[in-house]
């Protein structure tokens, strides 16, 4: 397959949705010190007429920006205890599930990532977890409208090999979640086979 | 026969372009238009007037596309030029997003826009032209056009600060001061680079008697707003600018 020109450079922005713009802003423009960087105001002129609303950025560092919707009027379709106010599940959904979809920032440091525990432990917001893993640490809360919120720092670059042992992952992913058997075992097996069909055409590291 | 829907986005004390646009338009040969405004409260044309007026466009861009326009047009030339170089751009864009983001098909052009427009179309590099404005205004909007790559040979400033005065210049005063310029070299005259000083009976007889094309924010905010909806420019006795397509067009 030819390789695509990879063109695309990053976020522009990500938007959810808020039914506490208040709360939103203390969180992100006062909390965190994200500033507010772009707002509209518009209405439903299309063919859903759907209410007046304000659509607010805040830079996330690089130019990226997080954005949100507020619809004046309108209330948050129902639904269970857990989740955030735009997905909402039952009780009986599992915790990794509700937390998977995610919003992760970036900083440079330790230093910068503590910066930021400060911030949120001063706040209405407080670090719910940090966690060290082999290579980021991160720090997790929760915002006011419930969203799953990272920040995030590398403790060491992603290497190459690396992204060689992602592909190799990913390919057998594809594959097998077409095929009879989805499990663990079934794509640990495609994998040691695409390793094994792939080596030959490796070259050896360079040290 | 489709009728073309067009907003305005007025100053509150503007009576001109919804006099002359409409009448511009009516005398289009294939088309039909209906015009709707909304506006922004201003009475004396002073930058801390036009500042506060420029901050209830948002509200004005709301009011007027829930009437689905085909094509806005914010039509207060200085409140735009004011803003500095390119300043036509940024209010285009900024309109442009907000009618996105709502869904709206509304198209957005500015009479400063039109103006800069209009202008290269009749391939004008050096210009003179007639303003109602203060003095520092005036100054602001020949800089203006200057930095659209467009030479202003010579300029007047008639000093009206009152904006409902300014609807009322008598036409004589507004070719008197035309006649004064010095049109040396100059291959196009904006008689009137302002919405609200009325120039529309002028402009066809001034054409004749300078021998070049003369425009002004009203024939040029006509241009703008038939070349956005991708109409034949067609529009008889108004200057050459509005006569663009007429050959191609069966009467």
């Amino acid at each position: 397959m030819a390789e695509l020109p990879h063109i695309i450079r990053g976020v522009d922005h990500v938007a959810f949705p808020t039914f506490d713009p208040a709360a939103t802003v203390a969180f992100y423009r006062d909390v965190l010190g994200f500033p507010v960087v772009h707002s509209i105001c518009a209405a439903g002129w299309g063919p859903e007429r759907h209410p007046d609303f304000i659509h607010f950025f805040f830079d996330i560092g690089n130019g990226d920006r997080i954005a949100f919707f507020y619809y004046f009027g309108f209330e948050p379709p129902r639904g269970g205890s857990k989740g955030d106010v735009y997905a909402r599940f039952d009780d009986d959904a599992p915790n990794f599930f509700v937390t998977s979809r995610h919003l992760a920032l970036h900083v440079d440091s330790e230093a910068d990532l503590l910066e930021y525990r400060r911030r949120l432990d001063n706040s209405r917001w407080p670090v719910e977890l940090q966690l060290q893993h082999e290579t980021i640490e991160s720090i997790y809360t929760h915002d006011p409208n419930g969203y799953f919120f990272e920040i995030t720092r590398a403790l060491r670059p992603v290497t190459p090999p690396e992204d060689l042992d992602a592909n190799l992952t990913v390919d057998a992913l594809v594959e097998v979640v077409g095929g009879p058997d989805v499990s663990m075992a079934a794509l640990l097996a495609r994998k040691a086979e695409l390793i094994v069909e792939r080596a030959a055409g490796w070259e050896p590291a360079k040290r | 026969m489709t009728t073309h829907r067009i907003g305005l986005v007025v100053p509150s004390s503007n009576v001109t372009v919804e006099t002359e646009l409409p009448a511009l338009l009516r005398r289009h040969p294939a088309a039909r238009f209906s015009f709707h405004s909304s506006r922004m409260r201003m009475h004396t044309v002073s930058a801390a007037a036009l500042a506060a007026m420029n901050a209830q466009r948002e509200r004005c861009i709301m009011e007027i596309a829930d009437a689905s326009p085909d094509v806005i047009l914010y039509a207060c030339l200085v409140a735009v030029m004011v803003g500095g170089p390119g300043e036509h751009r940024r209010v285009e864009g900024a309109v442009a997003e907000q009618l996105a983001t709502g869904g709206s098909a509304a198209l957005i052009r500015s009479s400063a826009g039109a103006l800069v427009e209009a202008l290269h179309a009749v391939q004008a590099t050096r210009i003179a032209i007639v303003t109602p404005y203060p003095r520092p205004l005036a100054e602001q909007v020949v800089g203006y056009l200057e930095s659209e790559d467009l030479a202003v040979a010579d300029w007047r400033a008639l000093e009206v600060a009152d904006n409902a005065e300014v609807g009322c210049i008598p036409g004589e005063r507004v070719l008197e001061a035309a006649r004064s310029l010095d049109r040396t070299g100059v291959d196009a005259l904006v008689i009137s680079a302002c919405v609200q000083m009325p120039s529309l009976d002028l402009v066809d007889a001034a054409e004749q008697e300078f021998g070049i094309p003369v425009l002004s924010a009203a024939t040029a905010g006509a241009y703008s707003v038939l070349r956005s909806l991708r109409l034949p420019v067609a529009v008889p006795g108004a200057g050459s600018l509005l006569r663009a397509d007429t050959t191609s067009v069966p009467a």
